[in-house]
């Protein structure tokens, strides 16, 4: 059954036709969710109460993108989370950042993103994802909603625009001033990053030439 | 300040359209001479890209678990009306409109007597009071059927004291039972104004039956906000 037909059944009450659409769009939307709220748990109660919502609001369903349909709901409930919640987003992504670093993070959760065999090469890929995480979680909620929409989950303008219920016109402005600030968050983060692997690199060069300085004691080779 | 925040706001608009090809074929070739002549411009759309492409690669998450809903979630067969006040208010104004209808249809035989017309209310009277006139000519019976008497009196003195008085009569005054006719008359007359009194009565009736309509009407209210409730 196409999804045009699906919806007509959920329209009429069919539960299961409906239950066909969540499974179909449930990863979209809990990645959204995820990526707007910046918290696993936030992003599963958001994603649960936008189908329950959309269930109810079937009515109001006037044809277009079914799915930018279901990502408005979705961008909704995780607004309405995030103040139930009061969280900041950047506060969550932190620490979803602390738990990447002690293996239980994105890289634990999401195992196609571990095909690296380079261990080193593995290390630079969550490096930058944690950055933009970090950068992502610092946008104001509309900016940071409008790049997931449209670089994270592909979504095109016109879809983008419907999800977000701006104009196209809106929406196109909103991605540039976006971009242009993750940009400019990602080069301090290098920035931050290059000091740091400079300083690490120093202290073991140190290290190199004076061993056992600055180790604790019982400690040394 | 990056490459991107240096550049005009119509610029940056334009070359992030640029990047994602939506841009009119007029306004791309125009901006296609600009980034030939422009290696700022051409080093911004670079930038641009390499931040569409880092998003792109974010990874993405499996769903931690099912949403699929359930007949519950979404309130098919909750028992439970979602306002129970209302239930409770339906049942309240259900109850008082049974008690009120009890009542008046309980008043109702009561009032109706005391609105009969007074002939065939004496010719009742008569017929309650042949026993007691046979009686009265019987004399040494008397005392036997007074308690009789006294029964009747208490069961009419309740709901028509002016009537019941001068039936009484011929039992009070044993010498003259030919005075019946007399006392049928007076019966007569007594019931009269009892119809009367009652009549005055009537209005109190008018109350009553608008608080009962006031009530169905208050139930089926409450009944179709609950269904309305539950429909939520």
């Amino acid at each position: 059954m196409d999804e045009a037909a699906l919806i007509a059944e959920a329209r009429r009450g069919d539960l299961d036709a409906f239950n066909t659409l969540v499974l179909a769009h449930q990863t979209r939307a809990f990645n959204l969710a995820w990526r707007v709220t910046g918290d696993g748990e936030a992003a599963a109660d958001a994603t649960q109460e936008a189908f329950v919502s959309a269930f109810r609001k079937l009515s109001s369903y006037r044809g277009g993108s079914f799915r930018a349909w279901l990502l408005r709901i979705v961008t909704n409930a995780c607004y309405d989370e995030l103040r139930r919640r009061k969280r900041r987003p950047a506060e969550s992504l932190e620490a979803l950042e602390e738990a990447s670093g002690s293996g239980e993070g994105i890289r634990a959760v999401d195992p196609l993103s571990s095909t690296s065999d380079d261990p080193e090469k593995a290390a630079e890929q969550a490096e930058v994802t944690r950055a933009i995480e970090r950068c992502l979680g610092r946008l104001p909620e509309d900016f940071r909603t409008v790049v997931v929409l449209a670089d994270v989950l592909a979504l095109d303008y016109q879809e983008v625009a419907a999800a977000m219920g701006s104009p196209v016109g809106t929406v196109r402005s909103r991605l540039a001033r976006a971009r242009a600030r993750l940009r400019e968050c990602l080069e301090s983060s290098r920035e931050l990053l290059g000091g740091e692997k400079r300083l690490a690199e120093g202290i073991a060069q140190r290290r190199a030439a004076h061993p056992g300085e600055g180790i604790p004691k019982g400690r040394t080779a | 300040m990056s490459r991107l925040g240096r550049l005009a706001p119509k610029d940056l608009e334009s070359l992030s359209a640029y990047v994602d090809g939506v841009l009119s074929a007029r306004a791309q070739a125009g901006l296609e001479a600009r980034l030939q002549a422009d290696p700022e411009l051409r080093l911004a759309v670079a930038e641009l890209r390499s931040v569409k492409a880092s998003l792109a690669g974010l990874p993405q998450r499996r769903a931690p678990r099912n949403f699929t809903l359930r007949e519950a979630d979404v309130g098919r067969h909750a028992r439970r009306p979602a306002l129970p006040y209302l239930r409770f208010a339906t049942i309240v104004a259900s109850a008082l409109f049974v008690l009120t209808s009890a009542v008046r249809s309980l008043s109702l035989p009561v009032l109706q007597m005391a609105s009969a017309p007074a002939p065939q209310f004496a010719a009742e009277v008569q017929g309650e009071m042949e026993p007691l006139i046979a009686a009265t000519q019987a004399g040494d019976e008397l005392r036997v059927e007074a308690p009789a008497a006294a029964a009747l009196e208490e069961g009419l003195a309740d709901a028509l004291a002016p009537v019941s008085t001068p039936t009484l009569a011929p039992t009070a005054c044993p010498e003259c039972p030919t005075s019946f006719a007399t006392a049928t008359a007076e019966t007569g007359v007594s019931s009269n104004e009892a119809a009367a009194e009652a009549g005055r009565e009537a209005p109190a009736i008018a109350p009553l039956a608008a608080a009962q309509w006031l009530l169905a009407l208050a139930a089926i209210v409450f009944g179709v906000l609950t269904l309305r409730a539950r429909r939520r």
